[in-house]
């Protein structure tokens, strides 16, 4: 079972960190994703970009500004993403920005517990290519 | 006024161009962390125009497909103003001459940014008949 878990979730983490490089065009990105119990947790460290990284420096509130409007964007794709990768629905996701450490934190709640049957169709189910945005080009 | 006393040593005016172009690339790769697309340089006078193709990063793409063109407009005006110390000195050490002055405005339906750099003196180079205006003034004088 946790074999399984692990293996999902560096599945989830190389599709969260493709999507993201798409989206924003930002490569360097580190992703890490966890499975706890009926959540999962994603990390996206060094995820501030460079536009914002400067905008920092002088306008503070508007990279902030930026970032509310980027993380809007990009929740739904996310979660859209989630679901694929999981095979599972989604049932609320938090998405918080901390400038100071340039990480994101993403926590997904499921509609129900992953249990090991779910688990496998998961992972056998992303074998296949995912489709959408998260395919890189 | 024209310095004519150019020597064969000194860079000819499409070196100069062509040394911005690539620096100027490499800011924006290093600044911005965005690759531009062309980049022209162009000297006439006492100014230098600059045109930089697919100049828009990738977030800010993001936010005009959302319809943050507003929002986007300031980024640029931000970004903008945390490059220009950074343009000017990179000119500065090019041109070996002064910048006074700065303009620039990008068009996000297209992309492209204009820039035009004012500077003290029309940069010293081999072929100074070969810089629009100055070839003008240097038959006039």
């Amino acid at each position: 079972m946790q074999a399984l878990d692990r293996q999902l979730e560096q599945i989830l983490a190389q599709q969260v960190q493709i999507l993201y490089s798409n989206l924003l065009g930002h490569v360097s990105a580190r992703v890490m994703a966890q499975m706890v119990e009926q959540r999962v947790i994603i990390s996206i460290k060094n995820a501030v970009t460079r536009p914002e990284q400067l905008l920092i420096g002088s306008r503070v509130r508007l990279a902030q500004q930026v970032r509310a409007c980027l993380d809007e964007v990009m929740q739904p794709q996310i979660k859209v993403l989630i679901e694929e990768v999981t095979q599972s629905e989604v049932n609320s996701l938090v998405m918080t920005t901390h400038f100071d450490r340039s990480e994101i934190i993403i926590i997904a709640i499921f509609t129900t517990e992953m249990t090991g049957e779910r688990l496998i169709r998961a992972i056998s189910h992303t074998a296949k290519p995912i489709s959408g945005s998260n395919v890189v080009e | 006024m024209v310095n004519n006393f150019n020597q064969p040593d000194q860079p000819t005016s499409g070196q100069l161009e062509r040394t911005l172009s690539h620096r100027i690339q490499a800011l924006y790769r290093n600044q911005l962390g965005h690759q531009p697309g062309k980049i022209t340089c162009q000297l006439f006078d006492e100014k230098l125009a600059i045109i930089v193709e697919d100049s828009i990063t990738q977030p800010e793409k993001l936010l005009v497909q959302e319809g943050q063109e507003e929002l986007v407009e300031q980024v640029r005006s931000g970004l903008d103003e945390a490059i220009q110390p950074l343009l000017r000195l990179l000119i500065q050490d090019v041109l070996n001459v002064e910048v006074l002055d700065i303009l620039s405005d990008a068009t996000l339906e297209t992309g492209r940014t204009g820039i035009i750099a004012v500077l003290s003196e029309t940069p010293l180079v081999r072929n100074p008949t070969s810089i629009p205006k100055v070839k003008l003034r240097a038959t006039a004088s």
